[in-house]
């Protein structure tokens, strides 16, 4: 702008510095409270503490549920990042009949809400031998994170452009030789982004894992127990821990997508 | 050389491989999307494809002594259709998500114009980078915060009392509900304002700016109509976060009333009734596929009438 | 941009995978590690697998207990039919759902010599909901009572005397619910003099239905159990029927102002059981799991548990507490020369929280359903 101290602009930066309030304010509260003597957070503060933490990470529960979601995390991760990245080769790189209608059913199960999806899951897989186990929680998770996978990986193939593959074909590359040494390669940095944030997607998820999980709860499925269940000043301390996990995968998967970006 | 598969950004040669699709060179390219396609779409399939139409099914079961058996009938679709609870759910669900979607949109706007267009492109980075974090962590426990601050003895209150105002009651009602939903959606919708506005050529902005064009015309008349398609997909966004949400009518209104979700989430507990549970799941699907459906045939009209 | 012969995708994803592998190794669901100490999968009410109660157990028997919690019986078989057999190993009841496990065939029936139940106080000994046919299917592990539950700072003990102050103009918008119809729709029963409140006639259903229903301005939430433990204590609720010293008793002893009265129409009394479940190949640990609950040791610990206390039917518990926490067997109001929890039993103002009997479990479920929407 012309004048950059002009009043809207001003005006205009306050309003998002209260914006970036907003949504930094319940994240800080749970830190801040974690650190707290209190046993319910409560104003007056009552001291800093770190009893809650020793508390949180001695409690064998809550080490099983972040194994658990250490496991489904990478599970998720791994797996869909493969159909992610398959899901957007085939879009960038072929016309067949039904294209359509498979990449909307890769991209749509994160619209559908998750009690629904959670319900439909555990009704379906209640049929099946993996039912109550972490593989279903994987099965369920990959369903959605594949399409922020997708979306990640497919955006570098834009960047890619048809020539290049093309030109390995000319060259006498087989397809499969062309996508290990070019297409892999150049979208290394957005599989490896999708990687984490699908990871992100899976430690973030509690309603799917709370329906298939069965005995088996994640750090988020835990926190919604402790949450249903018993009042436990716990929650603020784990609470922290798991929004610092979150926020470093998504942190990492920015990185690396951003590290994309000015390779090219 | 042919190409029988061709890429997507090629479109002429992409009718030339269909013409030439029985040839054996294409039989041996197909193999590409098969091994790639084949995989993904039995994945797809079978675990979202299927147990979502799984769910329809269960719809015509029925629960004998809190256990699913396999029948056609009826009765679960009538009695919650027409039960009072199911109505009143969807009606308070849809007025509330409606109302967050405005919310939404109208507090991201502002936040989104800034940071599209005033900000440096280093900061504007900043900010996006900012804004994709709250995403994808931890939603539950910001809700959980959001009690916190909002209870009668919570923080806002201790603050008001120590400056001595009289506290106020916070939580449990439309205002901590949408609290909540902002705290869901807000994030993206801005996020997804921001992209919008980017994608903007800025000269259709300087060229408005020169006609005399500015503030809340600048808005109305030149950004909004220009990036509809974004606001249409950061509005449906929001919608379908706040219509399926859980956590904040459990934890900021003490389900008072219920939401479809917690109504799903109770006729589950309570009797194992997973027909009708199903019910009001399809019903929840079903309702923007209708609404897509309706805005998809009121375009194709109007292009009609307009031919 | 040059060809880079980078293999990410064979190598990278050949580490991943063993990684993978060696990540699912060290988890649960690989039995074929030996030294991996055995599991015992428990179905029950949040809370009942705190390490307090279970550490000592999970160390004697080299065992890990898995819980898996639920709110609310309905809650219960939901899982249970939705889980393979086998899926668990044991649950904790309430007594009123033992017939339904009973009847749909989850029970294993148990040897009435395997436990101290000698150790119990006479009219627990044989507890009717407990026994089918002669035959026992649950050890009973801890009881309590429900009635108004209420905050000292706001309301005099005479003002609570009775359910009536629910409607008070005092209490509008401050009358919480556990988000539970059968102990919330008991007590409301219990306020229209209904007794026994779950026997209802058609009329007598009807007319409980208005009360309920002139109550819904009246709410504040519908909440689940950390919430009633934090709209109680931040003061977003005034009074919760249906819940007792189980919850405010821990809230009291932190600091906040709550009491739990009988008011003059009555109470409930809630008693939870263990029981093995049909299709578990760990039947001996899950009787050492009983047997130990139902020790003194395991008794004390039930009912000094941080948080939500319990009231315990082993009179060798009761001296064992006595001994050892004579404090906490005061509060707990557990003492033998002091009106204690055992004579309110005896005044005959508690029901047992029964299932209803003359209506479908559905068509009380629905108007709760009903309730919450209105």
């Amino acid at each position: 702008m012309k004048s950059p101290l002009s009043l809207s602009s001003v005006m205009s930066f306050i309003y998002l510095a209260c914006l970036a309030l907003f949504i930094a304010a319940p994240m800080l509260v749970i830190v801040v409270f974690s650190f707290d003597a209190n046993r319910f957070p409560t104003l007056p503060w009552g001291g800093f503490s770190i009893e809650w933490h020793k508390a949180a990470l001695n409690d064998p529960m809550i080490i099983a549920a972040l194994r658990n979601s250490a496991i489904v995390g990478f599970g998720t991760a791994t797996l869909a990042t493969i159909l992610g990245f398959c899901a957007a080769y085939l879009d960038y790189r072929y016309h067949f009949f039904g294209k359509r209608a498979m990449m909307i059913a890769v991209a749509i199960p994160p619209a559908v809400p998750v009690a629904i999806l959670g319900m439909a899951m555990l009704a379906f897989l209640s049929r099946t031998p993996i039912f109550g186990s972490p593989t279903a929680i994987i099965v369920s998770h990959t369903v959605i994170a594949s399409s922020f996978a997708m979306a990640l990986i497919r955006l570098r193939l834009t960047e890619l452009g048809p020539d290049l593959e093309q030109a390995a074909w000319n060259l006498g590359a087989s397809r499969a030789q062309a996508i290990r040494l070019i297409v892999l390669p150049f979208c290394r940095p957005s599989i490896m982004a999708a990687f984490f944030l699908s990871a992100a997607v899976s430690f973030d998820e509690f309603m799917v894992a709370w329906f298939v999980g069965g005995v088996h709860e994640t750090l988020p499925v835990r926190i919604l127990n402790m949450l249903q269940g018993q009042v436990n000043p716990k929650i603020n301390a784990i609470g922290t821990v798991v929004l610092a996990i979150s926020l470093t995968l998504v942190l990492i998967a920015q990185r690396l997508a951003r590290t994309g970006k000015e390779t090219r | 050389m042919t190409i029988p598969l061709t890429p997507t950004s090629a479109r002429q040669p992409q009718q030339r491989g269909r013409l030439q699709s029985m040839t054996g060179k294409t039989i041996k390219a197909a193999i590409g999307p098969l091994v790639l396609g084949l995989p993904l779409a039995l994945w797809q399939i079978c675990f979202f494809v299927l147990p979502l139409g799984f769910l329809g099914v269960v719809t015509f079961w029925q629960v004998r002594n809190y256990r699913l058996q396999p029948a056609f009938v009826l009765d679960n679709w009538e009695r919650m259709l027409g039960s009072n609870a199911f109505q009143r759910a969807f009606v308070h669900t849809f007025s509330v998500a409606a109302i967050a979607t405005v919310l939404a949109l109208v507090l991201a706007w502002p936040a989104a114009q800034t940071i599209a267009l005033r900000l440096s492109p280093r900061a504007r980075d900043r900010w996006i980078a900012f804004l994709i974090l709250p995403i994808f962590s931890s939603y539950i426990l910001k809700v959980y915060a959001w009690q916190v601050i909002l209870s009668p003895q919570g923080i806002i209150n201790s603050l008001l009392t120590a400056a001595g105002v009289s506290s106020l009651n916070l939580l449990g009602g439309a205002l901590s509900l949408q609290i909540g939903y902002m705290t869901l959606t807000l994030p993206a919708v801005t996020l997804i304002l921001t992209f919008a506005l980017l994608g903007l050529d800025r000269d259709i902005i300087d060229a408005a700016r020169n006609l005399g064009c500015k503030g809340p015309t600048l808005i109305t008349s030149v950004l909004i109509p220009a990036i509809r398609p974004g606001i249409i997909f950061a509005g449906s966004t929001a919608f379908l976060l706040a219509f399926g949400d859980y956590g904040s009518p459990v934890f900021l209104t003490g389900s008072n009333p219920p939401t479809l979700s917690i109504l799903i989430v109770d006729t589950i507990k309570s009797g194992s009734q997973w027909p009708r549970a199903s019910v009001i799941g399809v019903t929840m699907l079903a309702l923007p596929a209708v609404g897509f459906l309706i805005v998809t045939m009121v375009k194709w009209l109007l292009k009609r009438t307009r031919a | 941009m040059p060809f880079r012969p980078t293999d990410l995708s064979r190598r990278g994803f050949l580490s991943a995978g063993a990684a993978a592998s060696a990540l699912a190794a060290t988890s649960q669901w690989s039995p074929a590690f030996a030294q991996e100490p055995e599991v015992l999968n428990y179905l029950s009410w949040p809370g009942n697998a705190d390490p307090y109660l279970v550490s000592e157990f999970e160390k004697e028997n080299n065992c890990k207990i898995m819980i898996k919690e639920y709110v609310g019986g309905d809650q219960m078989l939901a899982v249970l039919n939705q889980s393979p057999p086998g899926s668990f190993d044991m649950v904790m009841a309430d007594a009123e759902y033992m017939h339904l496990l009973k009847d749909a065939d989850y029970l294993e029936e148990l040897d009435p010599a395997d436990y101290p139940l000698n150790d119990f106080f006479p009219e627990f000994q044989k507890f009717p909901l407990h026994w089918f046919d002669d035959k026992l299917y649950g050890v009973m592990t801890d009881f309590g009572y429900l009635g108004l539950s209420y905050n000292t700072d706001l309301y005099q003990p005479e003002e609570v005397a009775s359910y009536d102050v629910m409607w008070s103009d005092k209490a509008k918008g401050k009358v919480g619910f556990l988000d539970w119809y059968l102990p919330s729709m008991g007590c409301v029963s219990l306020s229209a003099g209904n007794t026994p409140p779950f026997d209802l006639s058609e009329d007598g259903f009807e007319a409980m239905k208005d009360k309920l229903f002139s109550l819904r301005d009246q709410a504040s939430g519908f909440y689940t159990i950390a919430d009633i433990f934090s709209s109680l204590r931040n003061g977003q609720a005034h009074m919760i029927p249906g819940i007792g010293e189980w919850i405010t008793l821990g809230l009291r002893m932190d600091g906040a102002p709550v009491d739990t009265v009988l008011p003059e129409e009555g109470g409930l009394q809630w008693t939870e059981s263990l029981s093995i479940l049909k299709g578990t190949k760990k039947r001996d640990l899950a009787r050492k799991f009983i047997q130990y609950t139902t020790s003194p040791r395991g008794q004390v610990l039930q009912a000094t548990k941080v948080d939500n206390k319990k009231s315990i039917p082993s009179v060798a518990g009761w001296k064992l507490l006595n001994d050892t926490m004579p404090k906490e067997a005061e509060i707990l109001r557990m003492q033998f020369d002091q009106p204690n929890v055992m004579e309110e039993y005896k005044k005959g103002r508690i029901h047992y929280r029964q299932l209803p009997s003359l209506q479908p479990i559905e068509d009380w479920n629905d108007i709760w359903s009903d309730f919450k929407s209105a």
